[in-house]
């Protein structure tokens, strides 16, 4: 019993430091001081800064095309997260609740749509986007559409399991008390689904937020419409400090730990507890 | 015309060859209450989910208040239903609970508000108004379920296993109410049960069904005391009939190697017959100890004590029978016993698989 309990903890000490000491180095880094990152190889980098400073943070927010790119980021992963949920959710209910011919062959292909790497499909699809109709459409609902091809297939895939699990009862009540499929959708169903679909909004907010090669390859005509990832890569083409750079990365990762805090309270446990029995 | 009427009814699945329901006849008054009873998968919810307008009739009429609704959707059909689960709805309130049906139906505010104080009087729910499903007892939620039916006022009230969730003792209780209510509002009820004491103390009338279907519908001394077959006669009453397996020979019935000589309790059948099986109810036995004629001999083998009521159980020619004795009676197990039937309570049943009563 000891022993076990020894491992447990042994194998937690070591996800922990795996989880944090990057988070440490990238931390330590923001708020260096010169003579802390450039040694010269005389002296070796100390654990933690000898000055510790926030100058690189305060350079950042003082800059305009960081904060347009901060603003054009979080819009864009909003967009995404609206776009996946609309069209996810009702694809998600009709392969929960209705069986039909070719039903496995369809899941299989919407989840091998995510089977080829994105530097595979980027041309293709960034191609589309330069030609009418898709051009006319402002950048950043560009950057969202093609954003949304990548974490539709996993929203479908995660709510179908969601949407499973709402009793059937429940429809037939609603029917029985006169709402159409439409009300009882969007009245009884949604709301139910909520806490589970929420996962689905972590996910897809995560993933157009990190979101890189698509955002470069549409964005590229148009600096206007450029992400942070982007924004992080023209900062980085020349060769800036490292502590510049890891307070932007430090800067970046923040508005997801927030937003999942945020959706996070939907997703309690027992989401439909009190529906059944 | 009848409030509700089947003529005929029946159901198939789309993929499958065998009617799951067939030829349902039922006629039910204003203000009647029939229960549906049967074991499980025998057709009795299917037969309440056609009614509701949940499964496709797929042949035969339905009538509801003079209409026919086959073809109605549920909510034109004027029915409300009580799902065995509840069914009630996680993120809204007590009171939105209740309360939807009207809102869906586009009921003014006033009314609604005057329906759901109703329905908390009547159901004893308030000041549990502001309550989430998830804040409530079984019972509890049992009520707000029976609320959000009761305050459409519908033609007929479906009830699928409404108490089957709850705890032995709120069952009872809850099966009081309903009875109550029934009585207080002059509602038409169609109830589904495998529970055959809900059935009898619920219902004016009951439909038993075996296999896909109604093999009695009557009153619940009818079907207690006039089974017209063996499954009727087992299935209604508990402890259950004791049923003993033999044939008819000679003024006498033999079973399991015994001959008991007919007379006294035991009287045969009008009607000519070879093999057969006898019914009797464990309280239509008494349990005497010394030889008597026209009843079935038999060993002691244990006391089953029920509080009220104990009951013998006797090994009668391999088959372990039950006799009701009054409570706290002391017999000592192996003592040779004689079990007498009381005249005019004795069933025979034709010793085939369909047992069809002989009278």
């Amino acid at each position: 019993m000891k022993r076990i309990r020894l491992g447990w903890a042994l194998g937690l000490a070591v996800a922990l430091f795996m989880i944090l000491f990057p988070l440490y180095i990238l931390f330590k880094y923001s708020i260096a001081d010169r003579a802390s990152i450039v040694t010269g190889g005389r002296y070796p980098e100390p654990l933690w800064p000898f000055a510790p400073t926030f100058e690189m943070y305060r350079y950042l927010v003082s800059r305009g095309d960081f904060w347009a790119a901060g603003v054009t980021s979080v819009r864009i992963a909003l967009y995404t997260v609206a776009l996946s949920l609309t069209l996810g959710a009702p694809a998600a209910y009709a392969l929960a609740r209705y069986r039909f011919a070719g039903y496995g062959v369809l899941i299989f292909t919407l989840l091998s749509l995510r089977l080829f790497p994105d530097i595979a499909t980027v041309i293709p699809v960034v191609e589309r986007f330069y030609k009418p109709p898709l051009n006319a459409l402002p950048v950043e609902v560009q950057v969202a559409l093609a954003h949304t091809l990548l974490s539709l297939p996993y929203v479908i895939f995660m709510s179908i399991g969601v949407f499973q699990g709402i009793p059937k009862d429940l429809e037939e009540q609603a029917a029985i008390l006169g709402c159409s499929r439409l009300y009882t959708f969007t009245r009884i169903l949604l709301p139910v689904a909520a806490p589970g679909l929420a996962a689905g909004a972590i996910y897809t907010f995560l993933l157009s937020w990190n979101e890189f090669i698509f955002a470069y390859y549409l964005t590229f005509t148009n600096p206007e419409g450029a992400t942070l990832p982007v924004y992080l890569l023209r900062v980085m083409a020349w060769t800036p400090q490292k502590n510049l750079l890891a307070a932007l990365a430090v800067v970046i990762s923040v508005p997801v730990i927030l937003f999942s805090f945020l959706v996070q309270k939907y997703m309690q446990a027992g989401l439909t507890a009190g529906a059944v029995k | 015309m009848s409030h509700v009427v089947l003529r005929g009814v029946g159901k198939r699945y789309p993929n499958s060859q065998r009617f799951a329901v067939r030829n349902i006849n039922l006629e039910l008054a204003r203000g009647e209450f029939l229960t549906l009873v049967g074991p499980s998968g025998c057709g009795k919810s299917t037969t309440l989910r056609m009614i509701a307008g949940l499964e496709e009739i797929t042949e035969g009429d339905l009538y509801i208040a003079g209409r026919r609704a086959n073809d109605l959707p549920p909510k034109d059909r004027n029915i409300a239903m009580v799902f065995q689960s509840y069914a009630l709805f996680p993120h809204m309130t007590v009171a939105a609970n209740i309360v939807f049906g009207l809102k869906v139906k586009g009921v003014p505010p006033a009314e609604r508000q005057r329906k759901l104080e109703w329905a908390c009087e009547l159901l004893d729910l308030k000041g549990l108004e502001h309550r989430r499903p998830a804040e409530l007892s079984g019972g509890q939620r049992q009520r707000v379920a029976l609320g959000r039916a009761l305050v459409l006022e519908p033609e007929v009230l479906l009830l699928d296993e409404p108490l089957s969730n709850l705890d032995a003792k709120l069952r009872l209780r809850m099966r009081t109410e309903l009875k109550n209510l029934h009585r207080k509002l002059g509602l038409t009820v169609i109830y589904v049960t495998h529970d055959q004491a809900e059935a009898m103390t619920l219902s004016d009338r009951i439909a038993v069904y075996d296999n896909g279907r109604i093999v009695q519908v009557g009153t619940p001394e009818e079907v207690y005391y006039d089974p017209v077959n063996r499954f009727v006669a087992g299935f209604i009453g508990a402890p259950p009939m004791n049923f003993f397996d033999g044939w008819l020979e000679g003024g006498a019935f033999v079973t399991g190697g015994v001959r008991v000589p007919l007379g006294h309790g035991l009287q045969p059948p009008r009607e000519p017959a070879g093999a057969v099986t006898l019914g009797v109810r464990p309280e239509d036995l008494t349990p005497v100890y010394e030889e008597t004629p026209g009843a079935l001999p038999g060993r002691v083998a244990f006391i089953e004590r029920l509080g009220s009521d104990d009951y013998l159980v006797v090994e009668v020619a391999g088959i372990l029978a039950q006799a009701r004795v009054p409570a706290g009676t002391r017999v000592e197990s192996g003592r040779p016993v004689w079990l007498v039937p009381r005249p005019g309570r004795v069933y025979w049943f034709a010793g085939d698989e369909e047992g069809r009563r002989l009278r």
